[in-house]
């Protein structure tokens, strides 16, 4: 799976390049992603292409947040798409990791948070 | 932040679990340790009380007399079950034993000081009559804020209908109180318990952790055929059950048959457990009578990986699940259905007696699963022959079925549930 990833300030922001987060490329997903964490200690994921997500793509999430919190770092979501959002909501996965609706809100967040 | 999960933030009281056992893999053990990893998830502490324990004995509290299979309470509850009448020095060994046991909750209370009794089933099935009298005059002394966690009650067993202990059912089993707040884990229990006791109850079904995606095979787990002697290819149908009759293998045994995938084998994970070998032999013998390749298997499933003292390998139940293609849960009654929640996780297509709960509660959830009545049917074999045939239909529904699960039966349910259980006490 391809990324797009943006620096801002000390922020990274990713944006998957897929339509879909599935089963058939959710260790794809974490394959390529993983590197992108290791460096970086707020991450944003800018989830504006992505129109489908699964459990395995859940998964995937939240293996990155796992990820993220295990080196004391900070991952938000934004630009969520309806029905990703509302599954999301669904498995409650949004109150585990923080959603906003832009990359400036996303952004803003992470900045006043240290 | 909404007002409930703030609750979180404002309160992290302390629990104190008290049960008659916590050890083991039988369902209120397993239960609370979800229960518990909920709690401790959200920072508040933990302390078990019980006769028999495989906790952290840091956190733990044993009262030997708790366990139900003590001898005096042994001898106390063959007493009171098989007999019309009680003597009056059964009615005096109750009390001794009561006053006992309620000396030890005191002493579980105050070494630990928490702030929330949870009751794990001690008050609901009377197992020990002791415990549950000295739980209820605690209680009732001290008016602690409890949650008794119910997961059957004596009135669903025949063999607790005696009129030597119905002054005692009626008293703690459940007892009922204004700071103890009552959960179920099916809806008709719920109600039966409120027609009886007139006490509000909240139903909070048993939960599997969702967000932690399922194990995947691995190299351990990949032998478990070859193991039990099956070869590689062979069509694993699970029966994740203990063999009892209200578990309806007959059914399962014969779908096998019928289904006539070359190399089926039905794998049975649990052994029969208290309740006689009877079932146990008419069942190899039905499996032998239809020609059908049956496996019980619970001498190779444990607690943890491991060896065994031939040093075998030991697999888990996880393991087991990861290598079945199908799992039958052909039960005629079920308190709730763990197993049926357990292939869910597993992302297993699901073969399913309608019994009562399934319907009342399960099934209006929308569950994609291959549901039977009683009985199977040329119209229902033919249905997972269909699925089975079609890995697409077959994907789509073991994923519905899994995000179903994560919306209702999850960890994230469980931690919803007890939010209310916390703010119908703090206020939000």
């Amino acid at each position: 799976m391809e990324f797009n990833t943006e620096k801002i300030g000390d922020i990274t922001v990713v944006t998957p390049l897929a339509n879909d987060i599935d089963v058939s490329n959710a260790d794809d997903f974490k394959t390529g992603i993983f590197p992108i964490l290791e460096g970086n200690s707020k991450i944003i994921f800018d989830m504006n292409q992505v129109e489908f997500l699964d459990s395995s793509g859940c998964g995937a999430l939240l293996s990155c947040l796992r990820q993220m919190n295990k080196s004391g770092g900070s991952l938000r979501l934004c630009s969520v798409q309806k029905a990703v959002r509302t599954l999301l909501e669904i498995v409650r996965m949004h109150q585990i990791i923080q959603i906003f609706n832009t990359v400036e809100e996303a952004v803003s967040s992470l900045q006043t948070s240290g | 932040m909404n007002d409930k999960s703030d609750i979180w933030n404002r309160k992290k009281p302390s629990f104190g679990f008290i049960s008659t056992r916590f050890a083991g893999l039988d369902g209120v053990s397993l239960e609370t340790g979800k229960w518990a990893e909920v709690l401790l998830s959200k920072g508040c502490k933990i302390y078990y009380m019980a006769g028999q324990l495989d906790t952290d004995p840091a956190i733990s509290y044993l009262a030997p007399k708790a366990f139900f299979k003590h001898d005096e309470i042994l001898d106390l509850q063959e007493s009171i079950f098989t007999n019309k009448k009680r003597d009056s020095k059964i009615s005096r060994k109750i009390q001794e034993l009561k006053e006992e046991l309620k000396s030890e909750i005191k002493k579980f209370h105050s070494k630990f000081g928490f702030e929330f009794l949870v009751i794990q089933n001690a008050s609901a099935i009377p197992v020990n009559i002791p415990l549950g009298l000295a739980i209820t005059e605690f209680i009732v002394e001290t008016g602690i804020p409890t949650i008794a966690h119910h997961h059957d009650f004596f009135w669903e067993r025949q063999r607790f209908n005696s009129p030597a202990a119905g002054d005692y059912l009626r008293a703690a089993f459940p007892p009922v109180h204004p700071s103890i707040q009552h959960v179920v884990i099916n809806s008709l229990a719920g109600y039966e318990f409120g027609r009886l006791t007139g006490a509000s109850w909240t139903l909070v079904p048993n939960v599997l952790d969702f967000k932690a995606l399922p194990q995947e095979q691995d190299d351990y787990s990949k032998d478990f055929k070859k193991d039990i002697g099956l070869d590689d290819d062979a069509f694993l149908v699970l029966q994740p059950t203990r063999v009892v009759s209200r578990k309806g293998i007959e059914i399962a045994a014969e779908i096998v048959k019928r289904l006539g995938i070359p190399k089926a084998c039905l794998v049975i994970s649990h052994e029969s457990g208290d309740e006689g070998e009877d079932y146990l032999r008419r069942i190899d013998e039905f499996a032998k009578f239809i020609g059908v390749d049956i496996k019980i298997i619970p001498g190779k499933i444990g607690k943890e990986r491991g060896k065994d003292e031939n040093g075998n390998k030991v697999y888990t139940l996880w393991d087991v699940y990861v290598n079945a293609d199908i799992v039958t849960y052909p039960s005629l009654y079920e308190g709730y259905g763990n197993a049926f929640v357990e292939a869910i996780y597993f992302k297993k297509p699901v073969i399913v007696n309608r019994y009562a709960v399934f319907v009342a509660d399960i099934e209006p959830k929308g569950f994609d699963v291959i549901s039977i009545d009683n009985y199977i049917t040329d119209d229902k074999l033919g249905r997972i022959k269909d699925m089975l045939n079609n890995p697409g239909r077959l994907a789509e529904m073991v994923e519905k079925n899994y995000m179903l699960g994560w919306q209702y039966l999850s960890y994230e349910m469980l931690e919803e549930k007890l939010e209310q259980l916390l703010i119908n006490y703090y206020g939000s």
